[in-house]
């Protein structure tokens, strides 16, 4: 397994920039995700890495090898990269054997077998070699498609919103099963995704992607705890901004809170909605306040909250069981870190 | 956008040197019909081509040609989509054989229609006589391609328009119609070409087309060069409508869906819409095929006795040796074009124009412009290579066309995930793209291999002497009424042609393109 080093990559088409000085870091045998949303550049960043395309700008480097720089690149067959599309691409034509043994060249069949045979148990899929794609369910080729991307050995695998085909609850299970077995395996993967859930679960490290370049990187609690905008952390989960101002005693405060704290210039305040306690009787640092919604899931739901003097309604997570109606009066108060984000301009 | 990455990726790689190089070949072969068909119309006197140009026969002959593609053009469209309809929405017994019944026509000539009705009342002929045989033969065309624009109609937009309140007539007219538009139009267009260049029914019925008109003066006269000009003419007429029906065909591409299942009508039941429908189908079979077909075979058991088994035998030799090598030249030219064409490669995007170009000279014209080229070549003239290398001009678009619609049906994602799986360009052709590829090659082959067959007027010309295929003998007895004798060879020729026809159609393959056939 080896590590990955994208340095100011730059891609165009037609002229349009897709990606532009764009940077990310894998180290060996982890499990890298990029979170985006849909357009912002991550399967031409995989694509790039696969050498599918060829960079405008930068350099792409397998541990110490530099594989592409400029417009010198090292043709995708020569990676020694196993990639895992969208819905699996296997191969309509070729039986689950043959598509497992596909690169493994001039092998005789009986050199063949035997890793094709560990490759399809590693997936779970033993006693399949003689089905044909189109008589696999969508989780089977997710999981044979990946079987052929680990018999070549690869020096990284790449992974292109593997489960989205998959149905939900099919999604969960898979995309758990693959990503433990890549961690076993230490294989080092670079998964494109869009589901802030598969990410956060799979990966080790996240690189949250928007308009073509990597803007946070960082473990999933990190990117979920620190983001550096209101809008990065909507792509790893739900969140409450909130002004801070000075009152007419210069404390500084802000709707949800009671006490002063020191005021960041040009911040606004960032909430994860479960990081908001709600009280039935008046604490110390809780602010009154109706609830005005409530939007309920089962396991959880989120109150939308009326706070007095501030416009917006804001959400907070709740656990089941749930005895709250609407209409009523709680009191809420945060508990967690002051979270700074720069100010968006609507709260002016 | 990464659909848009996939072509760029394409067109970034560079295009092998050995392609460009049988492309070109390819080039070469295409254009030698061409410039010789130009070469012999610029060598005639000028006035005499000034007074066949313009003299009133000439305008006669254009009148009678257009009103024929006309009429037939319109009869053949409302009849095909009529039995596409009734095939597809109404509940008649046995619906999948009626469908293939209704499709097999096709592999009559129209020549041999016409024999057949002429074997019973040699008095038919003229033009109504051509209009009611080519309406009979041609029809499969626009049934074919409107059944496979009906089987992509989501039903349940027919159902949704008539919870708005749509009755099932105007529902059709609003919501089905609209949408096999493009494919009717391109079957239709398909019947136009095919009447155009048709030679055999209007020579028999004795109708002066341009065909007809250019076989006359080819033989009648010494003067080639005026039925090089005709020939020019019919060019022009042929390849405005190419024009016409590559653009219909391309909006017929895009209305395509994808692959996902789509509803199925539910079949009306009523039982006058079930007599009606089947009553037109049963008529057109009758017309269609059974008659023909009825009385090819009746003759031929008559005259068991006194059929030269012998000729029968060579003729049919003939007929596939001559095809087959005039089929595997075809593939042999259109591999290299298809494959540069896909690549997006400005020759690719030339090869592909000259290929409709040729594909617009009818048999007539493409046996006059290479007898004008053998007869500079004498070692070539009159030699099944060059009467092969015909039929493979002449029916190279087919093969283009398929092994085109192959190749870029192969998902390019396969073949990123060939390279990252260590195959290069070369291990990816074969290993990948070749084997998803090859129906479609196949079909394009068989597709030569059936309009070869069938072939008339290039054949008459370029055969060698003494060399006669089952349509040759078919037409020369028919010629002198000796209708007995003619009908075992178009018995053998119908039955040979069926063989191509079927492995075409075959049943598990799933339905075919549009025209693929044609």
């Amino acid at each position: 397994m080896t590590s990955l080093e994208i340095r100011d990559l730059g891609v165009q088409f037609s002229g349009v920039s897709i990606l532009h000085n764009l940077s990310l870091t894998v180290e060996s045998g982890q499990f890298a995700a990029v979170l985006g949303p849909s357009g912002c550049g991550k399967t031409t960043l995989l694509r790039s890495i696969a050498g599918l395309i060829t960079p405008a700008a930068g350099t792409i480097r397998f541990g110490k090898q530099l594989v592409s720089v400029s417009s010198l690149v090292l043709p995708p067959h020569k990676r020694n990269i196993g990639y895992v599309p969208q819905e699996g691409g296997l191969f309509p034509h070729l039986s689950v054997f043959e598509n497992v043994a596909f690169s493994l060249g001039k092998l005789d069949k009986t050199e063949k077998a035997p890793i094709v045979e560990e490759m399809l148990n590693l997936v779970g899929l033993s006693g399949f070699e003689h089905r044909m794609p189109q008589q696999l369910s969508g989780g089977q080729q997710t999981r044979v498609a990946l079987a052929r991307a680990l018999a070549m050995k690869p020096a990284m695998v790449l992974l292109d919103e593997p489960f989205a085909a998959l149905d939900q609850a099919l999604q969960a299970e898979i995309s758990e099963e693959v990503a433990a077995l890549l961690k076993r395996t230490k294989t080092t993967t670079i998964m494109v995704t869009h589901d802030r859930e598969d990410a956060l679960v799979s990966a080790d490290v996240i690189a949250l992607m928007r308009k073509g370049q990597v803007v946070q990187y960082g473990s999933p609690a990190e990117v979920y705890r620190q983001p550096i905008s209101a809008d990065v952390a909507l792509s790893t989960g739900d969140v409450v901004t909130l002004p801070a101002f000075k009152d007419e005693g210069e404390e500084v405060t802000s709707p949800l809170h009671t006490h002063s704290f020191d005021l960041q210039p040009n911040g606004d305040l960032l909430i994860r909605p479960e990081e908001i306690r709600i009280s039935l009787e008046k604490q110390d640092q809780g602010v009154r306040a109706e609830i005005s919604k409530i939007n309920y899931y089962g396991h959880d739901a989120l109150l939308e909250l009326k706070l007095p003097g501030y416009p917006m309604p804001i959400r907070a997570r709740v656990a089941a069981p749930l005895d709250f109606t609407v209409g009523q009066e709680i009191y809420a108060h945060v508990e967690g870190p002051l979270r700074w984000v720069p100010r968006k301009a609507t709260h002016q | 956008m990464s659909k848009k990455a996939h072509g760029e990726a394409t067109k970034a790689s560079h295009v092998p040197f050995g392609l460009i190089t049988a492309a070109l070949f390819s080039l070469i072969f295409i254009a030698i019909p061409l410039v010789y068909l130009l070469r012999r119309a610029l060598e005639g006197n000028w006035r005499s081509l000034n007074a066949l140009l313009f003299r009133e026969k000439t305008a006669q002959i254009f009148t009678t040609t257009t009103s024929l593609v006309i009429i037939v053009s319109l009869m053949a469209s409302v009849l095909g989509v009529s039995l596409a309809w009734s095939l597809h929405n109404v509940k008649i017994p046995m619906r999948n054989l009626q469908q293939a019944l209704v499709i097999l026509p096709i592999a009559i000539p129209s020549y041999v229609f016409t024999f057949s009705w002429i074997s019973i009342n040699p008095s038919i002929s003229g033009f109504w006589a051509a209009v009611f045989i080519l309406v009979l033969s041609t029809t499969p065309y626009v049934s074919l391609a409107a059944l496979s624009g009906l089987r992509r109609v989501d039903w349940s937009q027919h159902e949704v328009a008539m919870t708005l309140g749509l009755n099932p007539f105007r529902t059709f007219v609003k919501i089905t119609l609209p949408q096999i538009r493009n494919s009717v139009a391109a079957g239709t267009l398909l019947v136009a070409l095919y009447v155009l260049s048709d030679f055999g029914a209007v020579s028999l019925l004795g109708v002066d087309t341009f065909t007809r008109s250019i076989s006359n003066l080819y033989r009648g006269s010494f003067d080639r060069s005026s039925a090089a000009v005709l020939a020019l003419i019919l060019v022009m007429l042929s390849a405005t409508l190419i024009a016409i029906e590559s653009r219909a065909r391309g909006k017929a591409r895009q209305s395509r869906s994808s692959a996902r299942l789509l509803k199925q009508p539910i079949l009306i039941n009523s039982r006058g819409t079930k007599l009606t429908a089947q009553i037109l189908i049963a008529l057109y079979l009758v017309l269609g095929l059974i008659t023909p077909m009825g009385l090819l075979l009746l003759r031929f058991f008559n005259s068991a006795a006194t059929i030269d088994y012998p000729s029968l035998f060579s003729a049919s030799i003939s007929t596939i040796v001559a095809a087959s090598l005039g089929a595997l030249i075809s593939i042999s030219l259109a591999l290299p074009i298809g494959l540069l064409v896909i690549t997006g490669s400005r020759l690719g995007n030339l090869a592909d124009k000259g290929v409709l170009l040729v594909h617009a000279l009818p048999g007539i014209v493409m046996g006059l412009a290479l007898v004008a080229f053998g007869s500079e070549f004498p070692w070539l003239y009159q030699t099944l290579g060059l009467l092969a290398f015909s039929y493979a001009l002449l029916f190279m678009a087919k093969s283009v066309g398929s092994v085109r619609s192959a190749l870029t049906r192969v998902p390019q994602n396969l073949i990123d995930i060939s390279a990252t799986l260590g195959k290069s360009r070369a291990q990816t052709f074969r290993a990948v793209i070749l084997p998803l590829a090859a129906p479609g090659v196949l079909t394009g082959t068989l597709l030569v291999l059936l309009a070869a067959m069938k072939e008339l007027p290039a054949t008459l010309m370029l055969r060698p002497t003494g060399f006669e295929t089952l349509a040759t003998e078919m037409w020369a007895l028919t010629a002198i009424s000796r209708f007995s004798e003619a009908a075992p060879y178009a018995l053998f020729l119908v039955l040979i042609a069926a063989i191509p026809t079927f492995l075409i159609n075959r049943p598990d393959r799933g339905s075919n393109e549009e025209g693929d056939i044609a």
